[in-house]
């Protein structure tokens, strides 16, 4: 028998040796053969962007106008979500931008405009031809990027003066861009909130991002250099009420940024949302009302949009099943669910074997830390509280009266069921929309453990109970972070074959015979 | 490095979860014949032809239509207990004795009516106490509590746990009921584990929450050294129980009655583990003592 036992031990270990060598294979004929790469596998990490518009009309017309950004090469939009109340969205493609209009025609007291984007940036730098040359000739429509405003005054005396001294009069278009530069970012910076002009910036010989750049662009234009404003945002996570602005300058076919403030030549950080070119404002809004803003910025990872779209051609990863779902129009969180769940399993089983805590229902964690995704961990927490509750006080009357299991489980299920009902009609209600994802919840385990919390106290006692929830809630808590973490969704996207990896890993602890961790402090006293 | 020296003794000597689940109930209780087990019916049976004692058997009611007939039968009884066969935790178990006029009644006194004793058999047949399937009623005879266990505390019955693995008998133990317990003895309800010295009978000391106790907590009785009674038969009826089984690993449950002596009362194929800490003793330990240095299974 013992010399069974041993060799049942050696094929279960061959199993799992052989699935974790067929992983690995797997994975580095992918980095081998298909070309992956860390750098685009790893998720990228972008920002949520909320704007937030607080006003106080009194009932008249109303109107409230800013730039969002646009996709671009520098930078993708996704997840645009407006929650504006009563005031009607529109927006315009116009020659500066993406305009958006918030109008509401008699808007009274307090009111709130949000909108919000998920913003993925991509750094830009260019490397400049040492010979370019000043064209004397440029497309059609580029006069408006040569020509003085009342605040870029290219042709004022003292501007021409500056010019003599630090540019002077050259045909190669890089050393007028380098000068411009290096002379805007000697400036002492000033944290000006308000407009300075071009002319004051050169005065003061100091300046804002705003001030700087309409020098930038007073200098480039009267080189000949065709020059333009950008405003934008720099994104840092925090709550900013802060804009930005620096200079797109025409060189080579290209619009080249420069950011006299910041120091940057040639180049744009990846955290450089822009948002509108030209001398403009980044909103405006009727003078008839009260009127407060700010920006909220949230860091988030994202699965690399352009890893996706380059794997999904190739055999063997999970981005074959996303086009697939895409086609027939399944959500693609429903994918993702799907393919985190085997991984939150692990965390439950790792959680029980090895380190000893109970739970109620086996993978009731996970499924709840899944569900929890689009509700957050606070709410999916508080939703499993909650049927806890339910469950628990209609439990004991049901089991007062004798009343038989099956019928007794049906209808905390109802009571379970309105309980959610109401928690997303109020989310919705009250704008905490995320709440109404409570609906998702797996409501018929999450019964059925919450009747089993209700017969702990019945047997074991309150205390017994309550400890077991807790237990249940930090394992939820642990699945949640390590199933909601970008890098591991996009791990096993791109790597489905870490599949058998797990399977390896729960064989190794279904084998596993050493004492849970609880189980040291449980059986101390043996020490004595 | 002291610290982890006496980590690695504790893992050295102590049974947990995983290794008595993967080392000492899976290959040694087949899995087919958990019924035998968990159906207390079948136990009862068993015990029965072997002729090993356990509370007489007045009635087993397994449907609705043979209620009424099996009822009046045993109603002739001065004193009975109604179980359900698949019931856990102690639920669903109805006590009941027939005062001098010839009324029901329960353990604190109160009169019961027959209709309310047909409405429980129902129940239990319904499945109430056995997760929603359908279950058979168990009438039998009520154990008179041992009076040297009625002097530690005076209600509900105490209850012998004997583990035997292999025919060894590992590691026995006392459950004494507490008020928090409320007559049941059931560790995890709150009673008192008390340790067994094997060889003597003798009790050592009681654990419960986290201390160690000589006297009930609740009377100030002392039982610490007291000898449990029948103790040698106690322990030939554990091994009878072991041999009519086909199980390898198990906790056999015994009650001593005043009158009768011990009774097997069920058997456990996965008896808990804090019997190690009533008895101070790490299974894995005993194990190893018992087979000379070599721990796990090693039959052949």
């Amino acid at each position: 028998m013992y010399h069974s036992v041993k060799q049942y031990l050696t094929v279960e270990r061959v199993t799992v040796g052989v699935l974790m060598i067929a992983a690995f294979v797997l994975i580095a004929l992918k980095f081998e053969l298909w070309g992956y790469s860390f750098r685009k596998i790893l998720p990228k990490s972008g920002y949520e962007v909320h704007y937030v518009f607080h006003l106080e009309g009194f009932e008249e017309a109303v109107n409230v106008r800013a730039y969002l950004p646009l996709s671009n090469k520098h930078q993708t939009i996704t997840n645009e979500v407006n929650r504006s109340g009563a005031f009607n969205l529109k927006i315009d493609q116009t020659g500066s931008g993406r305009e958006a209009t918030w109008q509401n025609p008699s808007s009274t007291g307090d009111q709130m405009i949000r909108y919000s984007f998920r913003y993925l940036g991509k750094a830009q730098q260019y490397r400049l031809d040492s010979t370019l040359v000043i064209a004397g000739n440029y497309p059609p429509g580029f006069a408006d990027y040569l020509a003085a405003t009342p605040n870029i005054q290219v042709n004022h005396p003292f501007i021409e003066q500056i010019f003599q001294r630090y540019v002077g009069e050259t045909t190669n278009a890089v050393e007028a861009l380098q000068s411009i530069y290096e002379y805007t970012h000697s400036l002492e910076p000033r944290p000006f909130k308000g407009l300075t002009d071009a002319l004051t910036a050169a005065r003061l010989g100091e300046g804002s991002c705003n001030g700087k750049s309409r020098l930038f662009v007073a200098l480039a234009r009267k080189a000949g250099i065709p020059t333009r404003l950008v405003g934008g945002l720099i994104l840092e996570p925090g709550r900013k009420k802060t804009s930005h602005q620096w200079v797109e300058a025409y060189a080579g076919g290209y619009w080249i940024p420069f950011d006299p403030l910041n120091g940057h030549f040639a180049s744009l950080p990846s955290n450089y949302m822009e948002l509108y070119r030209g001398d403009r404002f980044l909103f405006t809004h009727t003078a008839n009302i009260n009127f407060d803003y700010l920006f909220n910025i949230e860091k988030h990872l994202v699965a690399n949009p352009s890893l996706v779209n380059e794997l999904r051609f190739h055999p063997f990863n999970a981005y074959v099943a996303w086009q697939a779902f895409e086609t027939i129009g399944i959500p693609l969180s429903l994918l993702k669910i799907i393919i985190m769940l085997p991984l939150g399993a692990l965390i439950v089983a790792i959680f029980r074997n090895v380190i000893g805590l109970q739970t109620y229902g086996v993978f009731l964690p996970a499924l709840i830390a899944v569900a929890s995704r689009e509700t957050g961990l606070f709410w999916g927490l508080l939703a499993y509280l909650m049927v806890v509750s339910i469950v628990g006080l209609i439990h004991y009357p049901l089991e007062k009266w004798g009343i038989l299991y099956t019928p007794k489980m049906a209808i905390m299920l109802v009571g379970v069921v309105i309980a959610f009902m109401t928690l997303s009609i109020f989310g919705i209600r009250y704008n905490l929309q995320t709440v109404a994802y409570v609906t998702l919840f797996p409501i018929v385990l999450m019964t059925i453990t919450a009747e089993r919390f209700a017969r702990t106290i019945t047997e074991e006692g309150l205390r017994k109970a309550i400890q077991l929830t807790s237990q249940t809630m930090v394992v939820v808590a642990a699945a949640y972070f390590v199933m909601n973490s970008r890098t591991m969704e996009t791990f096993f996207l791109a790597f489905p074959e870490l599949f058998l990896v797990i399977i390896a890993i729960n064989l190794i602890l279904g084998r596993w015979i050493g004492l849970r961790i609880t189980e040291y402090p449980r059986f101390r006293w043996l020490l004595r | 490095m002291d610290a982890f020296k006496r980590l690695t003794e504790l893992s050295d000597r102590v049974l947990g979860i995983n290794r008595r689940n993967l080392e000492f109930i899976y290959p040694n209780n087949p899995r087919e014949a958990y019924a035998l087990a968990d159906d207390k019916w079948l136990t009862k049976q068993r015990l029965h032809t072997r002729n090993i004692p356990t509370p007489d058997t007045y009635a087993v009611i397994e449907t609705m239509g043979e209620l009424e007939a099996r009822w009046e039968q045993t109603a002739r009884y001065p004193e009975l207990v109604i179980k359900p066969a698949n019931g856990s935790g102690g639920g669903g178990i109805l006590l009941l004795t027939k005062d001098t006029a010839g009324i029901w009644r329960n353990i604190s006194g109160k009169c019961i009516k027959p209709a309310v004793i047909r409405n429980h058999i129902a129940n239990i047949l319904f499945g109430v106490f056995s997760f929603g399937n359908t279950d058979k009623a168990i009438i039998e005879s009520r154990v008179v509590q041992h009076s040297v266990f009625r002097e530690i505390y005076p209600d509900g019955v105490a209850d012998l746990r004997m583990i035997n693995h292999r025919g060894i008998l590992l590691m026995a133990m006392l459950r004494i009921p507490t008020i928090k317990s409320a007559g049941r003895a059931n560790l995890h309800q709150g009673a008192l584990g008390v340790g067994i010295d094997l060889d003597t009978g003798r009790m050592t000391d009681g654990f419960l929450k986290h201390r160690y106790y000589t006297v009930h907590p609740d009377t100030g009785v002392q039982f610490t050294g007291t000898a449990v009674p029948y103790w040698k038969k106690v322990k030939w009826i554990s091994q009878q129980t072991y041999d009519a089984f086909p199980f390898q690993y198990l906790g056999i449950d015994i009650v001593i009655d005043q009158n009768l002596g011990p009774l097997v009362m069920e058997i456990n194929l996965r008896p808990g583990l804090e019997i190690q800490n009533v008895n101070k003793k790490g299974l894995l330990h005993r194990v190893r003592e018992k087979n000379g240095g070599e721990a796990g299974p090693d039959e052949d």
